[in-house]
């Protein structure tokens, strides 16, 4: 089970103190703020993106952001960590419209190689799937890369993150009933993803033209 | 519950689902009326098995990436940049201190340079703002009081006219060797002493090549100051003809 993300600020030093102390270079404040957030956002990027080049780029950029305009984020908006993954998201949706990141949804496992280059950069594979588990969850995985990303990121947050709708909703920018309607209609989706990858020939056979 | 109402909870339910049953998601009655509904409905039951499938692979993909962060080279790089910001910073700070203090020493340097100039500069400009405002003419009128027109200028047509008639004795601070005519130099043959009630006396400022204009002989007396100017009195007439004329001073 993925660790619950926590979403509520430090009880010890507040964000804003901790950002005032990046702003003025302190390292420690960094790394306090850094070692919180970092492995969320690396992931986000990741199960969005599935490659592992674009997931450490944009980590890159998002606390990078952070350094150079510690006086943007606004505590009344959100937490420190909604806000880093609302620059996370922009900057992923920016990249996916830019380079048409994809997995391929057929894509096997069969290469062996744990990672392989596509398009210049690392793509995740799956081992190859020796059980039918390991299959259905490597199918899961390229049905969620399938999906449109307004569906597949609240499906990342919430299913992937296990983070709760309200902060997925203050990630996204839009209502808590948008969330849950999304999410509603990616699951959707990936069941019926998934039920092809069950019945190829019966999809087939559906798509393909009648006979008189 | 019928199809469409289970449909509704089926998302929160699938979700919900763990290996030990069901979590607080739902309130209990919901998720038994829930599973009693799957019991009767086979595809309603087929949906939530398919739903709770893709919620264990979702939850299996999460724990295998669950302990994936950013390269330690993310951060060293983060730092490096929050390192030389730091020292921008601090450079752009020192910076902005030195121009704030040189702005302020020009300023200070400026002000320094007109207050000397103000103050030690009032003796000599004087003469100087003298010598610009002594070119206006003075009119002397012939009821203006001595006092309110000051000690050097000569006022008043009656002590004109007793210089005047004092002739060329008469003291005007010049020595005998200017051979100054220090009385009214009759300038017009109509020029009457008497009338110099009726005429307006006024103080000019002149060269002392402009003497000669006037008809008085300054060769001798321009030889030693021939840039000099010449204070005289002029009588004119109502139509500012000069009727005569009588130096001062220089």
């Amino acid at each position: 089970m993925a660790e619950k993300q926590t979403m509520t600020r430090s009880p010890e030093v507040s964000d804003s103190d901790l950002l005032r102390r990046i702003g003025a270079g302190d390292q420690d404040a960094f790394r306090t703020i850094y070692s919180r957030c970092q492995g969320p956002i690396y992931r986000f990027a990741l199960h969005m993106t599935g490659s592992t080049f674009i997931a450490e780029d944009v980590t890159q950029e998002v606390f990078m952001m952070l350094i150079q305009e510690t006086s943007r984020f606004d505590p009344a908006r959100g937490t420190l960590p909604a806000y880093l993954f609302g620059i996370g998201r922009n900057l992923l949706l920016r990249r996916l419209e830019r380079e048409q990141v994809f997995v391929p949804f057929f894509e096997s496992g069969a290469e062996n190689a744990g990672m392989q280059r596509k398009n210049g950069h690392a793509v995740l594979v799956v081992p190859p799937p020796d059980l039918v588990r390991g299959e259905t969850i490597d199918r899961v995985r390229q049905a969620v890369f399938s999906l449109p990303p307004n569906y597949r990121e609240v499906v990342v947050l919430c299913d992937l993150q296990d983070m709760s709708y309200e902060n997925a909703a203050c990630i996204l920018d839009c209502a808590v009933g948008t969330v849950r309607s999304r999410l509603h209609r990616a699951r959707g989706l990936l069941t019926e993803k998934l039920r092809e990858f069950r019945n190829p020939v019966r999809k087939t056979a559906a798509a393909g033209p009648r006979k008189a | 519950m019928n199809c469409e109402q289970f449909q509704n909870v089926m998302l929160d339910l699938a979700r919900d689902a763990g290996e030990d049953g069901y979590g607080a998601a739902l309130d209990p009655a919901t998720v038994k009326d829930a599973l009693e509904h799957t019991e009767v409905c086979g595809s309603c039951d087929e949906l939530l098995e398919e739903a709770e499938a893709i919620t264990a692979s979702l939850r299996e993909i999460a724990v295998r990436h669950s302990s994936d962060v950013a390269p330690s080279r993310v951060e060293k790089a983060l730092l490096r940049t929050l390192d030389v910001r730091r020292s921008l910073a601090a450079h752009t700070a020192l910076r902005r201190r030195l121009f704030i203090g040189s702005v302020a020493g020009v300023a200070a340097m400026a002000l320094i340079a007109i207050s000397l100039a103000w103050n030690g500069g009032t003796a000599s400009a004087r003469p100087v703002l003298g010598q610009v405002f002594g070119r206006i003419f003075e009119k002397v009128s012939p009821g203006q009081s001595q006092k309110a027109a000051g000690p050097e200028v000569q006022t008043g047509s009656q002590a004109l006219l007793a210089e005047n008639s004092a002739g060329d004795s008469g003291g005007m601070g010049f020595g005998d060797d200017d051979k100054i005519p220090n009385s009214f130099v009759p300038l017009s043959q109509t020029f009457d002493p008497a009338s110099v009630d009726d005429d307006t006396v006024v103080r000019v400022v002149l060269s002392r090549a402009a003497l000669g204009h006037f008809g008085l002989h300054v060769d001798s007396v321009a030889t030693d100051h021939e840039e000099d100017q010449v204070v005289a009195d002029l009588v004119l007439t109502n139509d500012g003809t000069p009727q005569a004329i009588r130096v001062v001073g220089w």
